[in-house]
């Protein structure tokens, strides 16, 4: 039985990680970890959890894994000091807030030989795993481009300032849902040659952002909103065939299935020693073309604001 | 080194109007902003900026204590805009009361208190301008809620509170809500009638001419205690209002309510909506030729008396006290604040 830690126990883990948990026979969910002591006096009760304390450090010893769904400021410095107590680690995207700190929790890893995961739970969908077999087999032909858009308005109910301070979040909306989609789009077609980012921040963080990329001979086109809602379309073009599918979309899967199956092969990965997960060395080749994009920002054009 | 900019603070920093002042202070050098926000959900918009966002409640006296000490402004937005009118109430009367005593106690050098045309009432006179009486509206809320605010402030300012009044009419632009997104919804889902062929006046205020006459009333030296109605200082008819919007979307002409009225449509939405109770079959050809004409006649039913009267009416709103004692000028004629709002409604994929 592989114990478990639950570092950050706000409204996603409640909702979509340890509901997924529970229905794991193999693993224990030995402590849980926050600074919202009655949020875990509920959750110790629902998931019949021994330990529960607000110093990750109490749990670590009586563990074999860490999951750390912490502000992503928070990310790399927990996920390193879970690796070198000993613990394998699955962390929440965004892996970290820069390419740097990234680097660090995947020599942390090797060194400690412990497995690092990262929950991009979007590559668990059946609909995006054709797709890239589907790519792979060369079915679309040559690809010329794609496009990529998702937006709605804000609608994630915040009790605390963190998404909104730059230093905590790292970011905007490229850093929170472009995790997902520049991870996807990596993964699809490959690490982009030639990027533009354009995003609306002015010292703070962006609410809306463009990428125009190029890979290899493909053109590729991303916007991303929380501000507006988009067409929520993704289209790819192909010399023989092409295809339009909703942004984001699950196919007949729950986002729920998701994090079940991504939290399910990282513990029978862990007890089969296999690498059936989507590691650090995955991850940080999105968090490097996010990284290249805050770095190397242009200011959105607002037309209406040219007075 | 103690830094020399002015810190100011703003209250209901997520509605529009607010987050149009932030841009365009942060455009200026020289402001520390500070932002309270209810709804962290709605702040995407301010959280653009290098600003310090407060979370917190208009209501609670103990964090506006101590948010406006060592504040030198003070922009008051904060209103009620939720179901219920008690809340509105508690909102937009207290809320502007806590600010108030506040901003005195912990001496701000200046608040601006955003007031509303609304505390007009009507009907109004040919002419409004700020000598011209408050009336209470029968059971709207907002009109009784904003005119005891006003006197909130107006009794603080007795009391030596440096405080400016600005009384806004039609105000449209990006993010407008009323008067952008609003129109342009109802325009869509052809739920807009033009009422006395859309002859009435519209008083309207392009949101930069609004935000050029709050930067005024910060800095000019007259302003104090001073009650200023803002417009564009052109009105247009409310046919010209709804047409720029029309023609965006690229609809037909604009339907007259008189007309509608004439033929009894209105009188067929009583009857079609208690049709709606029984399971009968729809065939989709009825149903397509009914549609139109149901929607039509619920709108119709929808438009309250009060709001017939609105847009009948022919007043104007003078400016000319903001002209003389804030040099207030509008920048941005109708035309060109139609252009702007239509390039942001394009952005935001309203249009």
């Amino acid at each position: 039985m592989i114990k478990l830690v639950v570092i950050g126990c706000g409204a996603v883990v409640e909702k979509f990680h340890l509901p997924a948990l529970a229905k794991i026979k193999t693993v224990k969910i030995e402590a849980l970890v926050d600074i919202d002591f009655d949020r875990l006096k509920q959750l110790k009760k629902l998931y019949k959890v021994p330990i529960i304390t607000n110093n990750y450090h109490n749990a670590l010893k009586r563990t074999d894994f860490s999951l750390i769904a912490l502000p992503n400021f928070l990310h790399a410095p927990v996920a390193i000091d879970c690796l070198n107590q000993g613990n394998h680690v699955f962390c929440e995207k965004p892996m970290a807030i820069n390419f740097s700190e990234a680097n660090k929790m995947i020599r942390a890893s090797i060194k400690n030989r412990k497995k690092l995961a990262i929950g991009l739970t979007r590559r668990q969908f059946k609909i995006n795993q054709e797709i890239k077999t589907k790519l792979e087999n060369n079915y679309f032909g040559k690809i010329k481009s794609f496009k990529y858009e998702e937006g709605v308005p804000f609608n994630w109910p915040l009790h605390t300032l963190y998404a909104f301070n730059k230093k905590q979040a790292g970011g905007g909306v490229l850093i929170d849902m472009g995790a997902h989609v520049i991870d996807l789009i990596v993964w699809l077609f490959g690490q982009p040659d030639k990027i533009e980012y354009f995003d609306n921040s002015y010292g703070g963080i962006e609410s809306d952002c463009l990428i125009n990329l190029k890979i290899g001979s493909i053109k590729g086109r991303i916007e991303l909103s929380r501000s507006r809602t988009l067409t929520n379309i993704f289209k790819i073009k192909g010399e023989k065939k092409s295809l339009s599918i909703p942004a984001a979309d699950t196919g007949k899967e729950s986002f729920e299935d998701g994090i079940y199956n991504e939290l399910f092969k990282f513990i029978k990965a862990i007890e089969n020693n296999n690498n059936d997960y989507i590691s650090g060395q995955e991850a940080i080749k999105s968090i490097k073309t996010i990284d290249y994009c805050y770095r190397n920002k242009k200011q959105l054009k607002e037309p209406w604001n040219e007075i | 080194m103690k830094s020399k900019k002015k810190t100011i603070l703003i209250t209901g920093s997520t509605g529009f109007i607010a987050g149009r002042i932030i841009e365009r202070l942060d455009q200026i050098n020289g402001w520390r902003i500070k932002a309270l926000a209810h709804n962290l959900t709605k702040a995407v918009r301010i959280a653009r900026f290098d600003i310090e966002i407060i979370q917190g409640d208009i209501l609670d006296k103990k964090l506006l204590k101590n948010i406006t000490k060592n504040v030198d402004y003070v922009i008051h937005c904060a209103v009620g805009n939720t179901n219920s009118p008690k809340v509105n109430h508690d909102i937009t009367v207290e809320g502007t009361r806590n600010i108030a005593n506040y901003c005195l106690k912990n001496r701000v050098k200046r608040l601006i208190y955003f007031s509303t045309m609304s505390v007009y009432g009507y009907p109004l006179p040919d002419i409004v301008n700020e000598r011209a009486p408050y009336k209470k509206i029968s059971d709207d809320h907002y009109n009784n809620d904003k005119i005891q605010a006003e006197a909130i402030v107006l009794s603080k300012i007795k009391q030596g509170l440096a405080a400016v009044i600005l009384q806004p009419t039609i105000v449209y632009g990006p993010y407008a809500g009323s008067w952008t997104i609003g129109p342009i919804t109802e325009l869509k889902s052809n739920q807009f009638f033009l009422v006395n062929n859309g002859q009435g006046l519209c008083n309207s205020l392009y949101i930069d001419n609004l935000v050029d006459g709050v930067i005024l009333a910060l800095t000019q030296k007259k302003a104090i205690g001073e009650t200023f109605i803002l417009t564009d200082g052109q009105p247009i008819t409310w046919k010209k209002f709804y047409e720029s919007y029309q023609k965006m979307i690229g609809n037909k002409k604009l339907e007259g309510m008189e007309k509608l009225d004439k033929y009894k449509f209105g009188f067929l939405g009583k009857p079609l909506k208690w049709l709606q109770n029984f399971n009968l079959p729809r065939p989709k050809f009825i149903i397509k030729m009914i549609k139109p004409l149901y929607l039509k006649t619920q709108a119709i039913n929808n438009w309250p008396e009060n709001r017939r009267k609105f847009f009948n009416d022919k007043c104007i709103f003078s400016i000319n006290k903001a002209r003389k004692l804030l040099n207030y000028s509008p920048r941005i004629s109708f035309t060109q604040g139609m252009k702007l709002t239509k390039k942001w409604l394009e952005y935001s994929r309203f249009i």
